[in-house]
């Protein structure tokens, strides 16, 4: 019979799983009671180890096996078969693969700057002379201003001074910076070789620059200001055509000590109109106190002196002077180089080269630089020609005349730089529009009437020898009719004013009342006495303007002041106004914002409300109707809000009569 | 006087910064920007793009980003400066590994949310959270070579805003690169320059 003996292990680890068992070989039929156990066995361990590996004993299975008389018993005393199966062990041989990670080939482009404060010019070499000395222009001691001589023999140099504003407030600066709000270089698109493009962008943010210098600044900037100076800052040609009130003088003058500081110019040239040379003297001092600025005035021999003196950083020159002195600046040393040159040149309302072929656009053309920027609220007055007109500038050749607005919008996005109030000065409180539509009275309407239907066949009879001023002289005409009739006095415009003051006098508050014309102004005012008007136009002499201004700010008394366009000059701050008033309409809507501006600005105190009359189905609504479609054009090229500053053309104040401006017509 | 002598040291110091930004393919192109103490660019460097071969991904397996950044591409970048930095920081940690190339110290600047995560002088808190905070995620490969040692044993450094881990380096090297640090990172977020090698390295790869 076959049963089985089973091994268990001596230790109980595997109890339960017998490693192995084992087939009783006895071949006769014996009981288990007869079987004999094996003597315990042990697993002897390969060959080269010594110790055994384990040890088992066997074990009784106690059941009984009996056996019967079936004729099978003689079966059992036959020897048990036994087959053998071969099994081959050994496999074929292995293969071994090598694999070698080795070390990556690395190829290193390498990009070496100039160190320290002398930071290198995007030509790879320091613009400035002292560029050896960065550290010493950080501290403010050494540079143009120290040269032998400089101050004693500039009389019209403003002296560094020491610093008389507060220092920028490194903190704000920094948690700007730690926001992720700091305000980077980046390269314009027109600089082309990767190492001047990465010298820009591994610049540290300006918040970092200013916190680390430690500049004075009568206070911190804005963070779009920073990003104006950010802006003009790597450019060789750039317009910043910021809408007016946004600093576009900070801007540029920080953009400029900067790169003078930084050495990356060193003669830099601000051409300005005439009339606010004192003021960008006066915001040099203000935003630059340590930087030497020049005017360049006076006598011819003293002009062409200043023009070729080369230890200035900054000189100012005003439009009206480059004609008459381009002799000067042109001039041509032994060696055929201009004996005048300037890293940089900025022109301030650079509307005014807007006319290529004039003598100013050609003067500033001819003056040897590298840089050209261009500050403007107005870059399109009247059509995309103003545009190509200051490209001229920049960048000659960039624009052309037959450019498209929408394809002349792309192609200058890079080179200029414009925002608006509402975009950037969100804690400014609103400035809020009324058009007032007036219908002028019939004794008006008459009058009008019939000054229209005179005035047009005038014109008409004049034929060929019309001009731009004999139409000028008719829309005058009209329009002071809208205001007041000059045979009976009767005004829409002035029943609708008195209702309106009505109101707000009641709330306190105070006005500002614009017109074009000083008469006007004067009948305004004697209309109006119980508010008590005080006047600021061009008849006022200066000395008094400002306890004109003063007067106004502090006495209750005083509700209303009748101000012209043309008296609203820089500088003039009525944040305490809250209604203005355009009694009528200036020619050019900058002129109109400047206005609104004097009130509407940093620091206002509440909403300003603007009402703007407007006689309809009169001239005024025609020059409105052009000035709208103007700024559609704007809008096309900017792709900003409407800037509002787009004058009339000679051949538009023609169109206004349905004349057609003549070839020979003189300019207005 | 002594405003010049401050200005002088911190326009004599070098300080080292090395990051490496992941490419569609798998590979890296790696920077390394040498600024002045106040923040000036004096050297820049920068790699071709660095793909890993086939054998180098299954052989380094989890360690392979840390063998690419640390050890081969950091090094060849860091051969190339003329102006030796004092003190080289890094923003990965798999970059860590470089400290145990190069003789400079080398120390890891943290992001706010890892500093955030961090036990102050806790190394074992220090590498947990800068592990979890790695961009593969929570037990990601970082945790693996954690494990296996592949990184030194690191411990975390307080300069003014910013959290540092470094490797357990003895009292002298701490002090120095203290007082190396100090100008900065007192005031200023050592994490902004890894910005500026990030913006030009994709400058590079968008110029060819």
């Amino acid at each position: 019979m076959l049963f089985r003996i089973l091994w268990r292990r001596r230790s109980n680890s595997h109890a339960e799983h017998p490693p192995f068992e084992a087939t009783n070989e006895e071949n006769s039929p014996k009981t288990m009671a007869e079987c004999e156990l094996p003597t315990p066995r042990t697993l002897t361990a390969p060959a080269g180890q010594s110790a055994p590996l384990d040890t088992y004993e066997p074990f009784t299975l106690s059941f009984r096996i009996d056996s019967y008389v079936t004729g099978w018993n003689r079966g059992l005393e036959r020897g048990l078969a036994v087959e053998t199966q071969k099994w081959e062990l050994a496999g074929p041989a292995f293969r071994v693969l090598a694999l070698n990670p080795g070390a990556s080939k690395i190829e290193v482009k390498s990009f070496f700057f100039f160190s320290g404060d002398d930071v290198p010019s995007s030509e790879g070499t320091p613009a400035n002379d002292n560029a050896a000395s960065g550290p010493a222009i950080e501290s403010g001691t050494a540079g143009p201003a120290n040269a032998p001589g400089f101050a004693t023999h500039c009389p019209t140099i403003n002296r560094p001074r020491a610093g008389h504003g507060v220092r920028c407030d490194a903190a704000v600066l920094l948690e700007r910076l730690a926001a992720g709000a700091g305000h980077r270089i980046h390269p314009p698109e027109d600089i082309i070789k990767l190492e001047d493009r990465l010298h820009y962008l591994l610049q540290p943010p300006l918040e970092f620059i200013l916190a680390q210098r430690q500049l004075e600044f009568p206070h911190t900037p804005f963070p779009y200001q920073l990003e104006g100076v950010a802006f003009l800052f790597p450019r060789h040609a750039a317009i910043l055509a910021d809408e007016m009130g946004l600093g576009k003088t900070m801007q540029a003058i920080t953009a400029i000590r900067l790169l003078l500081r930084c050495g990356e110019v060193r003669r830099v040239l601000l051409v300005c109109p005439k009339p606010l040379v004192s003021n960008w003297r006066r915001e040099f001092e203000l935003w630059a106190p340590e930087i030497p600025v020049m005017v360049i005035e006076g006598e011819p021999q003293r002009r062409r002196w200043q023009w070729e003196l080369t230890t200035v950083p900054v000189k100012i020159a005003n439009y009206e002077l480059l004609p008459r002195d381009q002799e000067f600046f042109t001039a041509k040393d032994e060696s055929g180089e201009p004996k005048v040159s300037f890293d940089l040149v900025v022109l301030d309302e650079s509307q005014r080269i807007k006319n290529r072929s004039g003598a100013t656009s050609q003067a500033v053309r001819a003056i040897s630089r590298k840089r050209s920027w261009a500050l403007t609220g107005t870059p399109v007055e009247n059509s995309t020609d103003d545009l190509v007109g200051i490209f001229e500038f920049l960048s000659p050749g960039f624009l052309t005349p037959d450019m498209k607005p929408h394809r002349l919008g792309t192609t200058i996005a890079d080179f200029v730089l414009r925002r608006t109030k509402d975009q950037v000065l969100t804690d400014l409180p609103p400035k809020l529009f009324r058009d007032a539509e007036i219908e002028l009275t019939p004794e008006q309407w008459k009058t009008y009437e019939m000054a229209e239907k005179e005035g047009v066949l005038r014109l008409s009879e004049l034929g060929a020898e019309i001009t731009i001023q004999h139409v000028f002289e008719l829309v005058i005409r009209l329009k002071q009719i809208c205001n007041f009739d000059p045979v009976t006095g009767a005004s829409a415009k002035m029943e609708r004013l008195e209702a309106d003051l009505e109101e707000l006098a009641d709330s306190g508050r105070k006005a500002i009342i614009f017109s074009q014309w000083v008469a006007t102004l004067e009948e305004i005012g004697r209309r109006l006495p119980q508010y008590r008007p005080l006047y600021f136009h061009g008849r006022i002499p200066p000395q008094h303007r400002e306890e004109v201004i003063r007067r106004f700010r502090e006495d209750p008394q005083h509700r209303i002041l009748l101000m012209s366009y043309g008296a609203g000059s820089v500088g003039l701050n009525l944040q305490f106004v809250n209604y203005v008033f355009l009694f009528d309409r200036w020619w050019n809507p900058a002129v109109e914002d400047q206005a609104i501006n004097r009130a509407h600005r940093i620091g206002a105190a509440g909403p300003v409300i603007v009402t703007r009359f407007l006689a309809v189905d009169t001239i005024e609504q025609r020059i409105n109707t052009i000035l709208e479609q103007k700024r559609a054009l704007f809008e096309t090229i900017f792709s900003a809000t409407a800037p509002k500053r787009l004058a009339l053309t000679q051949e538009e104040i023609f169109s206004l009569f349905n004349l057609q401006a003549p070839q020979t017509a003189k300019a207005a | 006087m002594k405003q010049q002598d401050n200005v002088g040291t911190r326009l004599s110091l070098r300080l080292g910064f090395f990051t490496a930004i992941p490419l569609a393919d798998g590979g890296y192109v790696g920077g390394y920007l040498i600024l002045n103490g106040v923040g000036r660019p004096i050297e820049f460097h920068c790699t071709t793009p660095v793909r890993p071969t086939r054998a180098q991904e299954i052989l380094y397996g989890p360690t392979l980003k840390p063998y690419l950044l640390g050890e081969q591409m950091a090094p060849a970048l860091i051969a190339k400066a003329k102006s030796p930095a004092e003190i080289i920081l890094v923003t990965e940690w798999e970059a860590l590994t470089l400290c145990q190339v190069v003789e400079q110290p080398v120390a890891l600047v943290l992001s706010p949310e890892t500093s955030a995560a961090v036990e102050p002088g806790s190394a074992q808190s220090a590498a947990s959270a800068t592990w979890n905070h790695s961009v593969n995620g929570p037990r990601s490969p970082g945790a693996a070579i954690l494990e296996c040692g592949a990184l030194p044993a690191c411990r975390t450094l307080q300069m003014g805003r910013n959290t540092l881990l470094v490797p357990e380096w003895p009292v002298e090297r701490v002090t120095r690169v203290q007082e190396y640090l100090s100008p900065w990172a007192e005031a200023f977020d050592l994490l902004e320059p890894f910005g500026r090698i990030r913006a030009a390295l994709e400058e590079a790869l968008r110029r060819g």
